[in-house]
């Protein structure tokens, strides 16, 4: 027989254990598409962060422009320095006045003079900070090194959470959903045992045999994978005007299409493998017996 | 085309089915398996279909011995061999169409030649116009018709008829017999496993293999058990005999007693 028939037959012989494992099958999908966003998001977070100055050097007041100009130059030609941003005195000045314009009292005892020439030094990468900072504590004409190093740390440390949880959970969902399919194959070969005896008497290999079953099972999961999908997306719509205050300048709504097409394709051929996986451990075990 | 030689088949229950049989079956023969039930009848088909290997001897098919096949060749090897079961063993999802058809679709013909031989197989056996029932709307003897036309789709070499009639009247068991042995003529092998009088003499003239009920061998615990109660039966019986003769005994002394009493009163009377 047509063996997409016949996986089309079972499921529709069997509804309530087809749309059990469905079910589960959605929500494994569903967790891990939104935990492929999280990622996604995160990671856009991180590289934000990473990219914003984080080491700023001060000069000291009798620094000339001069020692300003060839210190950025010489963090320019590291190989782990992403950006040199320069603040002369006077750009300093401007920028304390324009954040403290509503206090006229602040803004007449602060002049030039006082306010140090300062360069600040984005890194490639979180790991080269340390260097970057080194580096410009060794500079003659450096007075101070700040370093954003905490909040970085800080948003490493909770993005490697995140990912550890989430993780935890897809596995758990996806060894959940491994069972659930082998349960639901394996009580239909059960129910099928006199069936296969006579087709095995009839010359049929166990590659006929399973066929129906792992096509069944493909069905059952990309039905799975569709809905999860569904059902993400329409979660994303919902959240979409928070989330685009929330990430204004570090993730670009609306997102690309090309962004959920690999997501969809991703989560089905792991739908699909997961499933076929299953219905191939039960199919192999049932046959053994 | 099949020899058995020296076959024995015991399972680890140490129950033995086949001892030592010695079977030579050429093409176009037409062979009666008879026996009673325990005999080794299925366990023969099992044996040859490759379901079990024997515990001794060996069995060649088409010149090749089956205990050398693979795993994977088994499935070819049932495809040169048809067998019928007693209890038909046809797909209850599945119409009798369906159940014809499902040989050819495991050995992947095409659609138009499996259309073609379905239909001649169904005339052949007399049930085109029954094609589209399923098991349960048929009778005995059509669902037994439509196994043996599953066992022909592919046209097989040997059909294995496994107590085919087992199940059936007496008519219908002489309309199957007589369908196989039809089928006999056109040139395939049959063998026709069966312990029915009726079937045995329509099929006389056929080669007779007659295969006898295993007598299970005694392990040596049994024997001494069997010892040990042919002793106890004598003690019983001896002690059952001088039960017998006690009371027999008592039964004679009581005898004796109430003659005595009798007499005592005769001899009263006499004096009185």
């Amino acid at each position: 027989m047509k063996a997409i028939n016949s996986a089309l037959v079972a499921i529709r012989r069997s509804p309530y254990q087809s749309i059990l494992t469905i079910f589960i099958l959605s929500i494994t999908l569903f967790i891990a598409f939104c935990f492929s966003s999280l990622m996604f998001g995160s990671n856009k977070i991180l590289s934000f962060f990473e990219t914003q100055p984080q080491v700023i050097a001060f000069l000291k007041l009798e620094a000339q422009d001069e020692d300003l100009e060839r210190l950025a130059e010489k963090m320019r030609a590291k190989n782990y320095v992403k950006e040199v941003k320069v603040v002369t005195q006077e750009q300093a000045l401007k920028i304390y006045q324009s954040e403290n314009q509503n206090d006229p009292l602040l803004l007449e005892l602060v002049t030039e003079e006082i306010l140090p020439a300062s360069v600040e030094v984005a890194a490639a990468d979180a790991k080269s900070l340390d260097i970057i900072k080194n580096d410009l504590e060794m500079e003659a004409s450096v007075e101070d090194v700040a370093l954003q190093e905490d909040v970085v740390d800080n948003l490493i440390s909770w993005t490697n959470a995140m990912r550890f949880i989430g993780l935890f959970l897809l596995i758990t969902l996806i060894i959940t959903s491994f069972l659930m399919v082998m349960s639901n194959i394996s009580m239909k070969i059960s129910a099928k045992r006199k069936n296969i005896q006579i087709m095995r008497f009839v010359g049929a290999s166990n590659a006929y045999i399973s066929r129906p079953y792992l096509i069944e099972a493909m069905i059952v999961s990309s039905i799975a994978s569709i809905l999860g999908f569904i059902f993400y997306y329409a979660i994303l719509l919902y959240l979409s005007p928070w989330l685009e205050s929330f990430l204004t300048g570090i993730v670009s709504f609306p997102i690309g299409w090309q962004f959920f097409a690999y997501q969809f394709a991703a989560g089905l051929g792991l739908a699909i493998l997961l499933g076929v996986l299953a219905s191939q451990s039960a199919v192999a075990r049932m046959l053994k017996r | 085309m099949i020899v058995f030689s020296s076959v024995s088949k015991s399972f680890a229950d140490q129950s033995t089915a086949i001892v030592d049989l010695n079977l030579e079956v050429n093409p176009g023969d037409l062979v009666v398996i008879t026996g009673p039930s325990g005999a080794g009848k299925t366990t023969l088909m099992k044996l040859l279909i490759r379901e079990y290997l024997p515990s001794s001897g060996s069995i060649i098919f088409d010149g090749l011995p089956l205990e050398k096949f693979k795993k994977a060749d088994i499935p070819k090897l049932r495809r040169q061999i048809g067998v019928v079961f007693q209890d038909y063993k046809l797909i209850e999802e599945m119409n009798a169409w369906e159940n014809i058809a499902l040989p050819l679709y495991i050995a992947g013909m095409k659609e138009e030649e499996i259309e073609a031989r379905v239909t001649d197989l169904l005339n052949l056996i007399g049930l085109a116009d029954k094609a589209l029932l399923f098991p349960r709307q048929l009778s005995g003897g059509e669902a037994q018709r439509v196994s043996i036309a599953r066992a022909l789709a592919t046209a097989p070499k040997v059909i294995f008829a496994d107590e085919p009639t087992g199940n059936l009247d007496s008519e219908a068991s002489l309309k199957i017999t007589r369908l196989l042995k039809k089928i006999n003529e056109l040139g395939t092998t049959v063998l026709f496993a069966t312990h029915d009088e009726i079937v045995i003499r329509e099929l006389a003239k056929a080669k007779i293999v007659h295969l006898n009920k295993p007598i299970p061998e005694k392990k040596e615990s049994e024997d001494k058990k069997d010892e040990e109660d042919e002793e106890g039966k004598k003690v019983k019986a001896k002690q059952e005999k001088l039960a017998k003769e006690m009371v027999e005994k008592q039964h004679t002394k009581d005898k004796d007693k109430d003659k005595d009493k009798d007499k005592d009163k005769d001899k009263k009377e006499q004096k009185k």
